[in-house]
């Protein structure tokens, strides 16, 4: 060993020790209180990372919009979380798992890496045409021209003729020009809440692109397409629009409407407003919105689309869906004469329809008003304000054939892109549709764990009709119900995996399942993490589905409306997800990836040799690593700190034992003195609970002895060397109840046995949790571990999680609403004080049936617990 | 005679003997005998919460415990119904079983003479006897398997 290593192991110890004598040391209470901070400051940040990642989970399922901005911020509270976990949690237990800090620095690097990548154009040719391009050449036709194109290509719906200026003659006139650091600098220092400086700043940078040169090149792929596509619809000098298709246009809804269009462009203009477009980038609106949203001047690069200007008849908006009910199938039509300008914006009264589905469909028009006015393309360019001719004054722009026709569209548009969308048409003079372009739809947004007013398909029994979404999306299978480890191995594939708790442990065959029922359970929990991360549709909180739902039973779980019906329910699963208009969207893919090494969990087992530093792979790894071990130094904390008399008040009760009182901040009444402290004034919550689970059933028996009384007739006990040392050592402890407003630890000696509580019950149902030891006792081995197997057998009744090892016990409750963890300590309230020397009539298997069944009677007389 | 068993050789450990807390009901001890009724065992050792042993409950004791008091055992006027058990013993059952058991006063040792028990158990009338090692309680010895162990010894 090199001699600085042994130094610093030498040192190490050193500390250790000082820092254990001062845990021995007369007032464990200081230092008690900072680490119980510190345990409390890990269950908040990793709840609060855990509803980051959730929410960024969510974000990246393609059904929500988002931007750059969302991603960096939404990493950077990850990673400050993360940071407050470790640190707290070394603070908790003594600098042990300093470790920890290891695999997150290199996530942390990882993923900002990924993170700073800057978004490249691609080189491409200047121009490419709607033949050349699709929703997959995003990054070089921007989004609003791939999604024409698209429409063309993937879908054969009318579009007009057209081609696009690439990004990368975007780039190519950029750097002919010399102007991205001055563009680069100016938006650096910009103050975007200062309007004068931001309209002076706009002016000159749009100036400085109008002012530019277009490379020769460019210009020439220009022209030469603009020939090409003339001689293709066989017209000269056809007149064009000019349409900005920056990078993030029409992929993300929020960037709607914020650049240029030029309609009617004559040929003799058409440089001028393509130049025009690529500086509308640049206005005081597009500038603000980068700024705000935090992009990088690097990606704001657009291409341009030339398009065939429609001489429209008549033009309009489609929705695929009603943006404020996108769950009613409904499409909404807008129309007006002329010129598309005029259908939005409410500059003149527009056509409204309102077509339903359920394969009729029902038309309903609604006039706002006459059109008087309408715009029209003018001879030489440009556009003029005319009045709407009288033979169509007053007349739907739209019959029942057309109106078909754009319907058919839109759903066609919807099922292809997977989202709702806001379309645009035009219909030339002969009558004929055109699609002129189709972005995302705002749609009134579905939130995380929303609970929902059922929406019921017909013609299938309802099994289940409420619960929380934990994961959105439909599936369906054979019913296979998990109550424990063992049955994992046999679950089927595609089956619906059905519990009654959301244990980490089930994510195991996750990858395996068609979706998730559960009766309880948390939608911030890792088993939710894990399911969204496989986009395993998952319903939660149902309360029944162990009940109602049985091994082998075919059901479709529609975790869009938390319904679940018998049989296979065709409709249900037709709102399966397909694609994502988003899907090409490189700050989706970002999000991915970057979630790729934040939430997949592998440390799914405490028990294995891997739950150590070292396997944590990931960041949701680390939490779930910290989580757990923070659980056991806490509770090893109060184990082994000793606390100065001073620091304790003797609790004045009606129990027939003693309890001395750690108040670590606000478990008591305040303006309490004194030595003592009477039960009504404990105003921690999980003792309270704690305390009517001891006291709602009479004792039976004689009261125990105080601990004084009791070693001197335990002394036959302590010396014998049959029994344990450990349960011997414990009959010197005094019974500590720890607390504040949330926590409690409390710690029972009760004859030969003993037990330790601990709890924290928060108004956060993800920083909850309930802990309890049981241990010991004085009968032979075999009574000893059929008590402890008849306390499992109860406590796994209400919902805990129980490992036995020998004649102990560990039980475990995580994540739930403080109603549902109050009724649980009540039942170990109830067992920590009725089990009392219960080992010496655990005779055989009868007579534990017989207890449990007659403990169950008593328990259930006092606690609130639906089953 | 040195094949012959002694106590520690015949005694039933306590391990496998029923016993309870003094505060347990005389219901649960009725329910325990029940279950332990196919292995012979017919009483219940009753122990503190140091596990010291207090006392015996013997399936006599319970019955008499539970059984209705007649002021003169069946006068021909008196009807015996059922009924006077369940009245008797609904106001017993809840009882603890100290209330009830038989004091513990005589203990024999693992090492002890089998016929010194014979002669604990015939002086005293009683079948069941505590067995002790080292002042603490580790089993009984059975009249039953005493009584086979020492004919067995008188036949050969």
């Amino acid at each position: 060993m090199p001699l600085s290593k042994n130094i610093g192991t030498m040192f190490d110890f050193f500390i250790k020790k000082r820092q254990e004598k001062a845990l021995r040391d007369a007032d464990d209470r200081e230092l008690f209180i900072l680490r119980y901070k510190a345990f409390r400051e890990v269950l908040r940040n990793n709840n609060e990372v855990l509803m980051t990642m959730a929410d960024m989970q969510e974000k990246a399922s393609g059904a929500f919009l988002f931007d750059n901005a969302y991603v960096q911020s939404s990493y950077q509270a990850v990673a400050d979380g993360m940071r407050a976990i470790i640190d707290n949690l070394n603070v908790l237990a003594n600098e042990k798992y300093k470790d920890l800090i290891i695999p997150f620095q290199k996530n942390d690097e990882a993923i900002r890496n990924h993170l700073a990548e800057k978004v490249t154009i691609p080189k491409t040719e200047y121009v490419l045409t709607l033949d050349e391009i699709g929703k997959e050449t995003i990054p070089s036709a921007g989004g609003k021209l791939a999604h024409m194109a698209e429409l063309r290509n993937a879908l054969g719906i009318p579009v007009p003729h057209g081609f696009v200026v690439t990004t990368y003659a975007y780039q190519a006139f950029v750097e002919h020009n010399q102007i991205q650091d001055v563009l680069n600098e100016r938006t650096a220092k910009l103050d975007i809440r200062n309007y004068d400086e931001l309209t002076a700043t706009s002016e000159e940078m749009q100036q400085l692109v109008r002012e530019g040169q277009i490379p020769a090149e460019v210009e020439r792929g220009i022209l030469d397409a603009y020939r090409a596509m003339c001689q293709g619809v066989s017209a000269k000098n056809l007149k064009v629009s000019v349409r900005s298709s920056a990078l993030h246009e029409d992929i993300m809804a929020s960037f709607a409407g914020q650049y240029e269009t030029a309609l009617n462009v004559p040929d003799g203009d058409l440089l001028a407003q393509y130049t025009n477009i690529l500086a509308s980038q640049f206005t005081p609106r597009a500038l603000f919105y980068y700024k705000d949203k935090g992009f990088n001047i690097e990606e704001m690069a657009m291409a341009v689309g030339i398009v065939a200007m429609v001489q429209a008849r008549a033009s309009g908006i489609m929705y695929s869906r009603d943006p404020g009910d996108p769950k009613e199938d409904v499409i909404l039509i807008n129309s007006v004469w002329g010129l598309g300008p005029y259908a939005v914006g409410g500059v003149v009264p527009t056509d409204n329809y309102r077509v339903s589905g359920d394969g009729e469909i029902k038309t309903s028009r609604e006039e706002s008003g006459r059109q008087e006015v309408m715009l029209v393309g003018e001879a030489e360019g440009g556009t003029r304000e005319v009045p709407v001719p009288k033979e169509l004054l007053g007349r739907p722009c739209l019959n029942d054939e057309q109106i078909a026709e754009l319907v058919s569209y839109a759903r066609m548009v919807e099922a292809h892109f997977g989202q709702p969308q806001d379309m645009e048409w035009a219909m030339d003079q002969g009558g004929r549709l055109y699609l002129m372009q189709s972005r995302p739809l705002r749609v009134t947004s579905p939130t995380l764990a929303d609970e929902r007013r059922p929406t019921v398909v017909k013609g299938h029994k309802i099994l289940l009709d409420k619960g929380t979404i934990a994961c959105r999306g439909v599936g369906a299978g054979p019913v296979y119900v998990v109550s424990s480890e063992e049955d994992l191995a046999d679950f089927p594939e595609g089956g619906v995996l059905v519990v009654r708790h959301t244990h980490n442990e089930f994510a195991v065959v996750l990858q395996k399942a068609s979706a998730v029922v559960s009766d309880i359970g948390t939608v911030l929990g890792h088993l939710a993490t894990v399911a969204r991360e496989y986009n395993v549709p998952a319903i939660f909180n149902t309360e029944k589905a162990t009940k109602v739902l049985s091994n082998g039973m075919q059901v479709t779980v529609d975790a869009m409306f938390a319904n679940v019906y018998e049989g296979v329910a065709e409709e249900v699963l037709r709102e399966k997800k397909t694609d994502d208009a988003l899907e090409a969207s490189p700050i989706l893919k970002q999000l991915r990836e970057i979630l790729q090494m934040m939430t997949p969990l592998n440390l799914t087992d405490p028990r294995s040799p891997d739950f150590s530093p070292k396997g944590c792979k990931t960041l949701h790894d680390i939490t779930r690593f910290a989580h757990e071990v923070s659980l056991q130094a806490m509770f090893d904390l109060s184990k082994e700190s000793h606390f100065a008399e001073r620091s304790t008040k003797q609790l004045v009760c009606d129990v027939p034992m003693q309890w001395w009182i750690i108040n670590l901040e606000d478990g008591i009444r305040e303006g309490v003195e004194g030595k003592k402290v009477k039960c009504e004034d404990i105003v921690s919550i999980p003792m309270q609970a704690i305390w009517e689970g001891i006291t709602a059933l009479p004792w039976k028996g004689p009261p125990p002895v105080d601990t004084k009384g009791f070693l001197s007739v335990m002394f036959g006990a302590m010396t014998d060397p049959s029994i344990d040392p450990a349960v011997r050592k414990r009959f010197a402890d005094k019974n500590y109840i720890v607390i504040s407003k949330h926590f409690c630890n409390l710690n029972s000696r009760l004859g030969f046995h003993f037990s330790t509580t601990e709890a924290y019950v928060g108004d956060n149902p993800n920083e909850n949790y309930v802990s309890f030891i049981f241990k010991g006792g004085a009968a032979d081995v075999d009574r000893r571990v059929r008590r402890v197997q008849f306390v499992a057998r109860l406590l796994e009744r209400f919902d805990f999680r129980v490992e036995i090892k020998d004649d102990s016990l560990l039980a475990r409750l995580t994540g739930h609403d403080q109603d549902y963890l109050k009724e649980r300590l009540k039942v170990l309230g109830h067992i920590m004080t009725h089990t009392r020397q219960l080992d010496m009539v655990m005779y055989n298997d009868a007579m534990v049936k017989y207890y449990y069944e007659d403990m169950l009677k008593g328990i259930e007389s006092i606690v609130r617990i639906s089953h | 005679m040195s094949e012959q068993k002694k106590i520690r050789d015949l005694f039933i450990s306590i391990a496998e003997y029923p016993h309870m807390p003094y505060w347990a009901t005389l219901k649960e001890a009725i329910v325990q005998l029940n279950v332990a009724y196919g292995t012979g065992h017919h009483t219940v050792l009753v122990f503190d919460e140091a596990y010291h042993l207090k006392g015996l409950l013997h399936q006599s004791d319970i019955l008499k415990g539970a059984r209705p008091e007649y002021a003169e055992l069946c006068p021909p006027d008196v009807e015996i119904k059922w009924e006077d058990l369940e009245a008797s013993a609904a106001k017993q059952l809840d009882r603890p079983i100290e209330e009830f058991m038989s004091p513990f006063d005589i203990a024999v040792g693992v090492e002890d003479h089998l016929l010194k028990v014979v002669h604990l158990m015939v002086n005293n009338n009683i079948n069941l006897l505590p067995v002790q090692e080292s002042e603490k309680i580790v089993g009984v010895l059975r009249m039953h398997d005493l009584f086979h162990e020492i004919t067995e010894f008188l036949l050969k």
